[in-house]
């Protein structure tokens, strides 16, 4: 039952054309690295704008330059077709500054005049210098601009929004655990956690309590997979094709997956520096550096989960991750986990067969080899 | 950037001016870069003293100011690509699973410390191994730079802008503190301190904050004389010196900003393009058509600047390389000089990329100059859209044109004139002086 409905509302938020069901009391998040607790204990639901996989972006492909791939067209593409329009408000995460200078300088030029007010939230990730006075900073102009937007929220309210996080988030994390123990098929998995684009964070706690307790599927067999991607994986399709090869995803270094809840909020500490702390430390992405803080979570999979293959996904429209792959390779090699290097477009038909035939060859070669 | 950087008389193909001579500035500065560079690789390589190799938007007066050998790693790439070595390095980079949609224009600089050839074929012998690699933004290739030669790498963030002024370039040079934001620039100083600590610690010397505050000065000093530079070419009746000569003598200024060398030297570019203009000598006197180009320096074909003068009128009288130096670089009030080189970097790469600020910039700069139309080298860099729309807007016509600024493997000559002509011909027909 809980399957089928996170299956459902997966389905849901790939859906095109978006149907986010925003009114005024939502605020649309876009990128992970945002203080959700803030926003809900200041009377709104939090909305997360995630990218679609849809080939057409017609709107955003005027604004974008060759160099930006899939992910941000189709953000920006939902956001120019109003998607956010009825939103109180829209908080950009630092990943995402291109698309907030855009949209800004669209609301300036009279092109978005249905846009609601455009914030982005700046946490500096740096690991070698202490940036914390400005991220407080930071803190406090989204509280501010969320009081602007008719919010209001007040210690108690705040305390009890980490507390419902928290648990949402162990109960994310349980699930985690018992994919890498081999419960749950790697895309199925996947898709349940996806889900809570679609539902707030108590309903989406609810249904993947349900899935734990329903009547297991038989655990899944095959060779133990882990996926890294230049692109966040915002769809399942180069998890169906690494399954398709007979390999079973157990972790994937995405925030819609395995970096999904990360650590908690410590309940206990000062809420503004707990906050800070949990998402300056959960950060994930290209933009982390040095290379140690970005390839920490593909170190900590290669040593734990008994791995069978690594899948880097390196799609035609990357400029960034490329400079990580040679690296990643040799660490993979250093820890003998196979690699195999995706390099096709997945969203289509033919780079999805084109994957699913390079993981193949991989195991091929793992087991003969 | 490079004297090297191609032939600023243009002789390749086309048929510009025989009697317009090169500057004296260009055969200078080349002795001096020569000179500079034997004794970097002296210092760095015979008595083992630590290298930086560094981005080009980091403050390498911090490097100046504690006499560190450093070198920009775009000018480097600029060198290899003046050489005509892009696409080799290029090649070299794919060999060691770089692909190669990631960028060329600082990432040859790896490509030449990946190859295995001897340093003596590499341009002007190679790099040294750095102690230290800083970048800000990070492009990518400089961590793998630091990774393959075990050197210490450190990548800055620099804070996003949240309060866009079209007009930042009226108000940067003095009220840059009310422009940028305390928090800000807070935030970068921190990271700048940082960097010092670095370079103390690879060279055992202490920043001496003084030795700073005159290295700022005279960096400041070089930009004013460049602004000077910039009003001659923008009133002058016709254009008196070639864009590719300009950017090269800018940018080879540029990387030794903060030195007396560099103060000299740009007082004698000064002295020199006004002198041509008094004595009326200009790179095309039937000038029909002035140019604007955007974008990356194209280090690999500064020629194509001159292609079409004699055909059809066109020079290209500006570009961003002499315009950031007058509107960026210059940042006054030294109570604390690393805050102030803070206040310059803090937004500095989106005036010359995002909206609002650098299409205003362009458009702005469109007009001082007289310009008919501009040439934007279209790499999928970020903001050009927007940089188009702003000209286009202000009825500048833009011509995007599909190339790579380094990697010569993009480079069709015969589809590019041919876009530039169908350009010149559709677009600016009628313009024209």
């Amino acid at each position: 039952m809980g399957a089928t409905t996170l299956e459902t509302r997966y389905g849901e938020a790939q859906a095109w054309p978006a149907d986010l069901g925003i009114d005024a009391s939502c605020v649309v998040c876009v990128g992970t690295n945002i203080p959700i607790e803030l926003i809900t204990a200041s009377g709104f639901r939090a909305v997360p704008l995630v990218a679609r996989p849809v080939t057409a972006t017609p709107r955003a492909d005027d604004l974008l330059e060759s160099g930006y791939g899939a992910e941000f067209r189709s953000v920006l593409e939902q956001l120019l077709c109003g998607a956010a329009d009825a939103a109180a408000l829209v908080v950009f995460d630092r990943r995402f500054r291109d698309l907030y200078y855009y949209l800004k300088e669209t609301v300036r030029l009279g092109w978005t005049p249905g846009l609601p007010p455009l914030h982005v939230f700046d946490l500096l990730l740096t690991r070698s210098v202490d940036c914390s006075a400005y991220n407080r900073e930071q803190l406090r102009l989204l509280a501010a601009q969320l009081e602007r937007s008719g919010g209001a929220t007040d210690p108690a309210r705040l305390a009890g929004a980490i507390a419902a996080a928290n648990a949402w988030r162990a109960a994310v994390r349980t699930v985690l655990a018992e994919r890498r123990r081999g419960v749950g098929r790697g895309a199925a998995v996947f898709r349940a956690l996806g889900a809570a684009r679609v539902l707030d964070r108590d309903a989406h706690r609810v249904q993947l309590d349900a899935l734990r307790t329903a009547p297991a599927a038989a655990s899944p067999r095959g060779p133990r997979a882990a996926l890294f991607a230049a692109e966040t994986l915002y769809h399942d399709r180069l998890h169906t094709a690494v399954e398709s090869s007979g390999a079973v995803v157990v972790d994937e270094d995405s925030e819609w997956g395995s970096r999904l809840a990360g650590s908690d909020v410590d309940p206990d500490a000062e809420p503004a520096a707990a906050l800070l702390a949990k998402y300056w430390a959960d950060a994930t992405g290209r933009e982390l550096r040095p290379f140690d803080a970005r390839s920490a979570f593909l170190r900590s999979v290669v040593e734990n989960d008994a791995l069978d293959l690594v899948v880097l996904h390196v799609p035609p429209s990357d400029t960034r991750f490329g400079w990580d792959v040679p690296a990643m390779v040799h660490l993979c090699d250093t820890a003998r986990v196979p690699v195999a290097v995706v390099r096709s477009d997945v969203l289509t038909d033919d780079g999805h067969t084109e994957a699913a035939t390079t993981v193949a060859r991989a195991l091929d070669r793992r087991t003969t080899g | 950037m490079t004297t090297t950087a191609g032939n600023p008389t243009g002789s390749a193909t086309g048929t510009p001016r025989e009697d317009l001579a090169q500057l004296d500035v260009t055969r200078s500065l080349r002795r001096h870069q020569r000179e500079w560079w034997a004794q970097l690789k002296a210092r760095t390589e015979d008595n083992g003293e630590p290298f930086v190799l560094a981005g080009a938007n980091i403050p390498h007066e911090i490097f100046e100011a504690m006499d560190i050998p450093f070198v920009t790693d775009v000018w480097y790439s600029g060198l290899v690509a003046a050489k005509r070595r892009s696409g080799h390095y290029s090649r070299v980079l794919d060999e060691h699973g770089y692909h190669r949609r990631l960028d060329r224009y600082a990432g040859l600089v790896l490509g030449v410390y990946l190859d295995e050839d001897q340093d003596q074929e590499k341009p002007w012998g190679g790099l040294p191994d750095p102690a230290l690699v800083v970048t800000m933004p990070d492009h990518g290739a400089a961590e793998n730079v630091a990774a393959r030669t075990g050197a210490t790498y450190l990548g800055l963030e620099r804070p996003i802008a949240t309060r866009p002024v079209p007009g930042w370039w009226e108000l940067g040079r003095h009220a840059w503190e009310d422009l940028e934001g305390s928090d800000r620039v807070d935030a970068l100083l921190a990271q700048f301190r940082e960097l010092v600590a670095h370079c103390e610690h690879i060279t055992g010397r202490t920043l001496d904050v003084d030795r700073l505050r005159c290295v700022v000065t005279l960096a400041n000093r070089q930009q004013e004389l460049f602004t000077e530079v910039r009003t001659l070419l923008s009133t002058a009746p016709k254009l008196p010196v070639r864009l590719g000569e300009v950017m090269s003598q800018v940018m080879g200024i540029q990387w030794h900003r903060g030195t007396e060398w560099a103060v000299q030297q740009a007082e004698r570019f000064r002295d020199e393009v006004r002198e041509r203009v008094e004595r009326e000598q200009w790179v095309c006197p039937h000038e029909r058509y002035r140019l604007m180009y955007l974008g990356l320096g194209l280090w690999q074909q500064l020629e194509f600047f001159s292609r079409f003068e004699q055909s059809h009128g066109v020079v290209f009288a500006r570009s961003n390389y002499l315009s950031i130096a007058c509107d960026a670089y210059p940042r006054y009030g030294d109570r604390d000089p690393l805050r102030t080189l803070a206040g310059r970097y803090v937004t500095f790469n989106d005036y010359l990329h995002h909206p609002p600020w650098a299409g205003a910039w362009a458009e702005w700069e469109s007009r001082t100059h007289r310009l008919h139309g501009a040439v934007q080298l279209d790499n999928g860099g970020h903001g050009t859209r927007f940089i188009t729309a702003a000209l286009e807007a202000a009825g500048v016509p833009v011509l995007q044109l599909p190339t790579d600024a380094v990697d010569s493997r993009a480079w069709d000559e015969n589809r590019l004139s041919t876009l530039v002509l169908r350009f010149i011909e559709q677009r600016l027909a009628g313009t024209g002086t």
